[in-house]
């Protein structure tokens, strides 16, 4: 088994990140709070597939691999799974993201200061929804059949669980809501078809409008 | 032959997908470099290397010898460093002939007729649709694949596909249609070209525009992943559908931030034209799109 190194966040500074690739392997509901504006791959260590992660980014099996955490723990089990795969260059930034944003690497997400105008975070979703499935199930257990608190012990165990591992399937659940997907906004603000041959303007945009998408 | 070494470079900018392509069997280390990036400041007019020497730097650390530099289609997002990594790594540019309907189509438009030449000359080789070539052992052939552009094309190399804009990831779904001579009825069509090919064989896409915070980006999904997970051109969406939500979808869509630099550009292998007292110019059309 290859031995995995570190990387300090200040020592990524020297590092070229385009030849490297930087694998996050926090939970979803992690990454989508809070990530490096830098290109890098979402890979959830408790199901951490290094082959596929690499094939889908572009990667090979010499490719230098730096992998992130919240702090720096998760990346160490990961960078493992990484080297016994057989990929030579793997390295763990210690201090994970928190070290990252504190050397000046930007970070975006819904963890970001947030405007009244915003969206709810996913987080707060989450309580809401446990919290009211709760209610639901413990005033069915009250009113209608006590069978139906199980529903609400089984909301209860699924908190207690995600509280230890860090995974929630009710946010995975959430995070493919209608309201949780890219907006719709145009990022240019006035749009027009581009269409030569009508030769004119028409309307405001509704896509991302700088792209081919 | 199974599928090819590929190594991609995103370019965030541009959501961009660079791809370098070999073989570990070929003794001479031949490769391809498919859609490259030169990097384009619309507010200064200044471009740089950053991304195309990032290429550079890798085919010389892996002593690969570039034999062709392939454009899947002329990009109206960004400028192709295809004339400054021949220049640095050698290497034949090439693209679909199909590209002379559209020098034919936006040269009157830039009115750049002068140093872009109608016959596709600045590019070195041009292929004919289905043609087959190789990459040092690599067996290819190029498929007609339009609807973003008519021009589109896909490098089928082994088992995997390079599509460019023809489709995107599963959870993105394809390109939009509303360049002129663009077509919904030829992207549906093009897609089901790429689904006749075996399950397994690897697509790789063009560019990535990763739902916000879902996941970071990737560039290859398989076919098979195409043909049940594309959000829009999935098995069992019948054309007419499919039609109606892409036009819908692109109507009154922004004008790429980048397009008028880029096609021009791109039509001569990514070089700005003729130089007037040492400096090349950007030609933008008023109210003409």
């Amino acid at each position: 088994m290859s031995s995995v190194q570190s990387i300090s966040a200040r020592e990524l500074h020297g590092v070229d990140l385009k030849q490297a690739l930087i694998v996050d392997v926090r939970t979803p509901m992690e990454y989508s709070e809070k990530r490096l504006a830098s290109p890098t791959a979402l890979a959830p260590v408790t199901e951490l597939d290094p082959h596929d992660t690499a094939l889908r980014s572009g990667a090979l099996e010499d490719t230098p691999i730096l992998v992130l955490c919240r702090s720096g723990a998760r990346a160490k089990t990961a960078a493992a799974k990484f080297a016994e795969s057989g990929f030579t260059d793997v390295r763990v930034i210690e201090g994970g993201i928190i070290a990252c944003q504190e050397e000046g690497f930007a970070t975006v997400g819904e963890g970001q200061p947030k405007t009244a105008a915003s969206s709810p975070s996913l987080d707060r979703q989450v309580r809401f929804v446990a919290g009211a499935l709760t209610l639901f199930f413990t005033l069915l257990g009250l009113l209608v059949h006590p069978a139906f608190f199980l529903g609400a012990l089984f909301v209860g165990v699924g908190q207690v669980f995600s509280g230890i591992t860090n995974w929630c399937g009710m946010a995975l659940l959430l995070m493919r809501a209608p309201w949780n997907q890219k907006g719709a906004s145009c990022g240019l603000g006035k749009a027009c078809s581009i269409d030569a041959n009508k030769g004119a303007s028409k309307g405001a945009g509704k896509s991302p409008g700088a792209s081919c998408q | 032959m199974a599928a090819p070494n590929v190594r991609g470079f995103f370019d965030p900018v541009t959501a961009t997908w660079t791809y370098v392509v070999w073989s570990d069997t070929d003794s001479l280390k031949r490769c391809a470099v498919i859609d490259s990036v030169l990097d384009y400041d619309m507010p200064s007019s200044r471009t740089s290397t950053v991304s195309a020497d990032a290429i550079i730097n890798f085919v010389n650390q892996k002593q690969l010898q570039v034999e062709w530099i392939l454009e899947t289609h002329i990009h109206a997002d960004h400028v192709t460093a295809a004339r400054y990594l021949k220049g640095k790594l050698g290497g034949k540019i090439a693209i679909s002939k199909h590209i002379l309907g559209i020098i034919t189509t936006w040269v009157p438009i830039f009115q750049t007729g002068d140093d872009t030449p109608a016959d596709g000359s600045d590019f070195d080789y041009l292929f004919d649709n289905d043609e087959e070539f190789t990459i040092g052992d690599l067996k290819a052939r190029i498929i007609h694949t339009p609807g973003h552009t008519p021009a589109d094309t896909t490098y089928i190399i082994e088992e995997t596909a390079f599509v460019g804009d023809t489709i995107f990831l599963p959870d993105v779904g394809s390109g939009r249609c509303d360049f002129p001579g663009g077509s919904a009825e030829d992207s549906y069509d093009s897609s089901r070209k790429l689904f006749a090919l075996p399950d397994h064989y690897r697509i790789y896409v063009g560019h990535d525009y990763p739902p916000a915070g879902t996941r970071g980006p990737q560039c290859m999904a398989t076919v098979n992943e195409q043909k049940f997970k594309n959000d829009r051109l999935h098995i069992g969406i019948d054309k007419n559908t499919f039609v109606s939500r892409r036009k819908a979808d692109d109507t009154g869509k922004a004008v790429p931030a980048l397009l008028l630099p880029s096609i021009q550009a791109n039509m001569r292998t990514g070089d700005f034209g003729t130089a007037v007292n040492g400096t090349q110019y950007v030609k933008l059309p008023v109210n003409k799109l």
